[in-house]
């Protein structure tokens, strides 16, 4: 069991073995863990490599997360839910929709007339053309119900703030890759707005900003009749977002969520590609890039010794690094999965001591 | 060999290798009844067992990886548009156009890379470094493969040789023929064996430039800062001709950047946080398809590499070979 301590002003990992009673030198979850790590230093034989690795690897199957086994009383940790935070962290995803937005309009003037690109996967199955339609539907679908397991999280500020911060990220790296080589349309079929072949005046350019974003840049309303943003998906990163942000931050016993949830992201994507909405390395790199950010994100949230810069860091050496340190400055560690009523902590405590008024006057009667 | 001499070396720490070098071995750890005592940390700085055969397979890896690169090239080169323009790209539409810098973006490559061969070498752990570089070069070369064959982009230069492509299915002979071709010229253009062309996404060039860089960084004193600033003013210089050159789009440059950097940051982050190394729930590093290689590989290593250089000397290997064997034979005798 693993239980978060405060030592110091600071949390410390404490690893217990599985009849709780704690190794006399505690495994500290400091960056190099001392020598004497393979066991208990009152053995006093010492065993033989292969069993010495054996113990080894006992203590690391001893040492998974067991996050209903709460911490004591003694040991409860408080995750502020500091909205200011993810109120900024909303305007730093709009601001990336914005400028992807800016960014695509460009785009589609450049963009060139040719030939869609030989694909290895385009060009070797058929081409279905209600796939798109069908793709954002799954898409938006995803979308509710990752919304849904989020606002049913008691700590549902902190993971938005996460999730609001990872897809700016994620959109201000789309509006540099698809700017700055423009690829032909991927469906010869799709209709695109003629171009303007001149210069766009500024008024003409914000009209279609509002344009696109009143559509939420899906094709499914035709508001999306301007072309070029290939490298990379957006419709792959909001996918992959929403299922990875339901597995991680879902019930974690509810299988059948994730498993749904892994399959319409899937079929969206299978979709996405069987309509030639996107060439196959653009759905590519959406994945590697959401997966490895978001991971990345979280290795260094759920751990005490990664938030810190040091030369042993080099997660600390990626830009957004003490933004994330701002950002996850409160967060004691990984937050626990426990569910609640989206409703202000005020209206509940207004509508329990209600409730429980009520319940004291009903039995008042039995009881005189 | 190795079994006995653990029986007999109680206070061996795990993980140790089956050669020690002559410094690190003591007589007086003969005794069988020999109680564990537990070394303080600070001593235990010199413990970074060799395993060289974990080193050979990663050079196994990335002869495998650099297969898979060529071999995806080599059909990359038929599937690719061959008569379209080159796509509309923001900074090679804007610079000038050189053919010779594409040469000298190479020779800034192969200094670069001999730079890092060297360090890599004269390495104290220099088989602990080889098997993290040939890693990292693997996966990396991995990635590139699946990358530049599965959307093929037309060539940014116009003016670049590529050999014209079959008027037929090519065949595994001729597939192999050209994987021998590439690979003799390194994939570098200045030998005249790069001919084969489509490998845009993303750059091999910006890859290794960046790589060595970083190597050359990690792994010498910081006190070498002419070492660190030539070798990034040789990476920035060679991109700079690479593009000067249109050897590469804008966004293979981009994106070789991002892959190479976040990867090298994630695989240093695993081996510098034996946290990291764990298989937990949390430990999000862990999904990603390497790490299993990573931890593997890196399992007895539990001290960041100390930056010492030595001319290797590798009839020395021999020698310790001669000398160990020769006391295992008979181990009382220094008693």
């Amino acid at each position: 069991m693993r239980i978060l301590k405060e030592e110091n002003g600071n949390y410390v990992e404490e690893c217990r073995l599985q009849n709780s009673s704690p190794i006399q030198s505690p495994e500290r979850r400091h960056v190099f863990f001392p020598p004497n790590n393979a066991g208990s230093p009152h053995t006093p034989l010492l065993m033989s490599t292969d069993s010495e690795d054996e113990s080894e690897s006992k203590t690391e199957e001893v040492c998974t997360v067991n996050i209903e086994n709460a911490p004591t009383e003694n040991e409860v940790l408080v995750f502020p839910d500091e909205w200011h935070k993810t109120l900024m962290t909303m305007l730093f995803m709009g601001l990336g929709f914005i400028i992807t937005t800016f960014s695509l309009i460009l785009t589609h003037e450049r963009m060139p007339e040719g030939d869609p690109l030989p694909d290895i996967f385009l060009d070797n199955v058929s081409y279905i053309s209600w796939g798109l339609k069908l793709s954002e539907v799954l898409m938006i679908t995803s979308i509710f119900a990752a919304n849904f397991v989020v606002l049913a999280h008691t700590h549902r500020s902190i993971i938005y703030r996460r999730i609001f911060f990872l897809l700016g990220i994620l959109y201000f790296y789309r509006a540099a890759t698809f700017y700055v080589t423009a690829l032909p349309k991927s469906d010869k079929l799709y209709h695109c707005d003629k171009k303007n072949n001149g210069s766009l005046p500024f008024s003409e350019l914000v009209s279609r900003v509002v344009k696109i974003s009143t559509g939420g840049g899906l094709s499914i309303n035709d508001n999306q009749v301007y072309c070029g943003d290939f490298i990379f998906s957006g419709h792959t990163v909001m996918l992959v977002t929403s299922y990875l942000a339901i597995t991680e931050y879902g019930p974690a016993r509810c299988f059948l969520i994730q498993w749904i949830s892994f399959f319409t992201s899937l079929f969206g994507v299978l979709f996405l590609l069987l309509a030639r909405g996107h060439y196959t390395v653009d759905v590519l790199i959406a994945y590697i890039l959401t997966t490895r950010i978001w991971w990345g994100y979280h290795t260094i949230v759920n751990s005490e010794t990664l938030k810190k810069i040091t030369k042993e860091n080099s997660l600390s050496k990626l830009w957004w690094f003490r933004l994330l340190r701002y950002l996850e400055a409160n967060v004691p560690g990984p937050i626990p999965s426990r569910y609640s009523f989206p409703l202000p902590q005020a209206w509940k405590s207004c509508i329990t001591s209600k409730f429980h008024k009520k319940v004291k006057v009903d039995s008042e009667p039995e009881t005189s | 060999m190795g079994d006995e001499f653990y029986q007999r070396q109680p206070l061996l720490s795990e993980g140790g290798d089956e050669l020690h070098s002559l410094d690190e071995f003591s007589p007086r750890t003969r005794n069988g009844s020999a109680v564990k005592i537990d070394i303080p940390e600070g001593d235990k700085e010199g413990n970074f067992p060799k395993e060289r055969w974990k080193t050979v397979l990663s050079i196994i890896f990335v002869i495998l990886a650099f297969l898979a690169t060529t071999t995806s090239l080599s059909i990359t080169h038929e599937l690719r548009p061959a008569h379209s323009n080159p796509l509309p790209d923001l900074i090679l539409d804007n610079i000038p156009y050189y053919s010779w810098a594409l040469d000298v973006s190479e020779i800034l490559i192969m200094v670069i890379t001999t730079i890092c061969a060297v360090v890599v070498i004269c390495h104290k752990h220099r088989w602990i470094l080889a098997r993290r570089v040939c890693l990292i070069i693997g996966l990396l070369y991995f990635y590139r493969a699946i990358t530049m064959i599965i959307t093929a982009l037309p060539s940014a230069n116009r003016q670049y040789k590529c050999d014209p492509q079959l008027n037929h299915t090519i065949t595994a002979t001729e597939v192999l023929r050209r994987v021998v071709k590439i690979m003799s010229g390194f994939g570098l253009s200045i030998n005249g064996q790069h001919v084969y062309c489509g490998d845009f996404i993303f750059s091999g060039h910006t890859m290794i430039l960046i790589l060595s860089y970083l190597i050359i960084s990690e792994y010498t004193p910081k006190k070498l800062w002419l070492i660190h600033w030539s070798s990034f003013l040789m990476g920035i210089g060679g991109v700079i001709s690479l593009m000067l050159a249109r050897g590469h789009y804008s966004v293979d440059v981009l994106l070789a950047y991002f892959v190479t950097t976040r990867l090298w940051f994630m695989m240093h982050s695993v081996i510098l946080n034996l946290q990291l190394q764990q298989p937990h729930s949390s430990n999000h590093l862990s999904r990603v398809w390497w790490w299993s290689i990573l931890v593997f590989f890196e399992k007895n290593i539990k001290h960041p590499l100390p930056n010492e250089f030595e001319i290797p000397r590798p009839w020395l290997m021999c020698w310790q070979q001669v000398t160990v064997k020769h006391r295992i034979r008979d181990p009382a005798r220094d008693i």
